[in-house]
């Protein structure tokens, strides 16, 4: 090292990036907020994803093959439903109007079709698609909503929540893997 | 008064004409059919017109990812093997807070060439989710670790909260990929919209710092000017999923006024300082508000000595190159793009 002429030590360290200190990649649940998500648009969404997560995995239950699926949409069924229940304790205590469930978004409700009108493996490798997708947009919008909502109990069932989405999206994804 | 009945006949006449050019210079082209399936499917899915939302519904509502995902599904497409993808989400760290990433892992061994993805939406709307198509297709396709990275939204953040991001996020994974796997050598950047714009202005950044630059460049239907009157804005006003009165919208929400899109990061056809910056890839769509800058700025990266691939690829919309499950041409476009980007990772190697 100390044979290196100044001059070219100097010119290496101009070479380097911007800031040469090495800081470690972060688990995702720290990342910052990228936008705000407003309680309404929060609970509107979450009502309806909640209920396709719940009305699809029961599906999958009556017509599904696999039994590892059918273990995760149980478990898919007991959280959410817990999840649907908690967030609309909550929202009739604070008096904000929750949507009625039974009406899901355009996109859930398409979903919902596609998944009636499937059969056998069909059925499995949709189901298992759409929970992946389902279980990434959750896990999405609640940490979102939790680094960025109004309302401090709602972001609190969004922090409660965001462990149980975690877990169904790992089981999820590892029967992708093995599709 | 006979004069001024004249003046105004003939102004009349002068309007018609000018009208009658406008009109034909207008015309928009017909989606081909792969295509309008798609516009077809977002319409049933309710999606409507960004500039007709205020900004909370505009993320909501089911986007073209969405679309694109309806159209496979309804036609028995199988998800595989794009969804058997590794993906692993993590943050990176920046001075103004950790910004989501989410890797997306080739099979091998590795160490890996590296994609640095930059997701579109106007800067206002979408996610690691909705353009979660584009970064699984490069990772399978250029067998390079794809590494797509969120940034601050506008309204919220303001031009040039997503550029400064942007940098950052390029510094961090140079001095860090290593440590997942990738090979710091062979990093690329690309983007999508406002994304490829983001990934225009890391190459552009990055040979101004005189620091490690990006290997290859992909721009896809980048935002590259700021004239909301080009060709392509006039012949696709109307133009679904994107027209020019949803360029103005995104631009209202991203910029203080209207004289930031001046900005040099903006206006990149502008800009005199293209000799030197890595080759690129560039693809424009015939049915897009952005096909005339993009094209444009591919002609300039060209005439300042760079390599460019230009495709232009007719009777295709904004947002098609995510779409290569269900439009033909969109699979032609992403496998053309990752041969590029393969060439430009081996030869580098």
């Amino acid at each position: 090292m100390r044979n290196i002429p100044y001059v070219a030590l100097v010119a290496a360290l101009l070479a380097q990036p911007v800031s040469a200190v090495e800081i470690k990649a972060k688990a995702a649940g720290d990342a910052a907020p990228m936008m705000t998500v407003d309680t309404n648009s929060f609970v509107k969404t979450v009502v309806s994803a909640n209920e396709f997560e719940v009305r699809s995995s029961e599906l999958a239950l009556k017509t599904a093959d696999n039994a590892g699926l059918k273990e995760t949409a149980k478990m898919i069924i007991a959280d959410h439903k817990k999840a649907g229940e908690k967030l609309k304790m909550l929202l009739d205590a604070k008096t904000i109007e929750a949507p009625a469930p039974a009406e899901l978004a355009p996109k859930h409700q398409k979903m919902m079709d596609q998944l009636n009108a499937a059969k056998g493996k069909d059925f499995d490798v949709l189901y298992l698609d759409m929970q992946a997708q389902a279980h990434m947009e959750a896990v999405g919008l609640f940490r979102t909503y939790a680094g960025s909502g109004d309302n401090q109990t709602i972001v609190g069932f969004a922090k409660e929540t965001l462990p149980a989405l975690e877990t169904h999206l790992a089981h999820v994804m590892m029967l992708v893997a093995k599709e | 008064m006979s004069f001024k009945l004249h003046t105004v006949r003939t102004l009349g006449a002068v309007a018609a004409l000018s009208l009658i050019a406008s009109v034909s210079l207008a015309e928009q082209a017909k989606p081909d059919p792969q295509m309008q399936t798609v516009l077809d499917a977002l319409n049933l899915l309710r999606a409507k017109p960004f500039h007709t939302l205020s900004v909370p519904d505009a993320r909501m509502q089911a986007s073209p990812a969405d679309a694109a995902r309806t159209v496979q599904r309804d036609r028995k497409v199988s998800p595989l093997p794009e969804a058997k993808v590794a993906t692993k989400d993590f943050a990176i760290p920046t001075a103004s807070g950790a910004l989501p990433a989410r890797a997306y892992i080739p099979e091998g061994d590795g160490p890996f060439p590296v994609v640095l993805y930059f997701h579109g939406g106007g800067w206002v709307v979408a996610d690691l989710n909705s353009y979660d198509a584009t970064p699984r297709a490069l990772a399978l396709g250029s067998k390079a670790l794809v590494i797509s990275v969120d940034y601050h939204h506008a309204p919220e953040s303001k031009f040039p909260a997503q550029h400064d991001d942007a940098w950052a996020a390029y510094t961090w994974i140079v001095e860090n990929v290593h440590t997942m796997n990738g090979d710091a050598k062979r990093v690329a950047v690309a983007g999508e919209s406002a994304g490829g714009n983001l990934a225009a202005n890391v190459a552009l950044m990055a040979k101004k710092k005189k620091t490690t630059e990006p290997v290859y460049q992909l721009l896809v239907y980048p935002i590259a000017g700021n004239d909301t009157n080009t060709p392509s804005y006039q012949e696709n006003a109307n133009a679904l999923p994107l027209g020019k009165a949803d360029m103005e919208w995104f631009i209202s929400n991203v910029f203080t006024s209207k004289d930031q899109t001046s900005d040099p990061r903006i206006n990149l056809v502008g800009r005199t300082d293209l000799a030197g910056l890595p080759p690129a890839t560039v693809v424009t769509a015939q049915i897009d508000p952005l096909r005339s800058e993009g094209q444009a700025y591919a002609e300039k990266l060209k005439d300042a000595g760079v390599k460019v691939n230009l495709i232009n690829v007719d009777g295709v919309t904004h947002e098609f190159f995510g779409m290569a499950k269900v439009v033909d041409k969109a699979k032609t476009a992403v496998d053309a793009a990752n041969d590029d980007l393969s060439k430009a990772f081996g030869s580098k190697k």
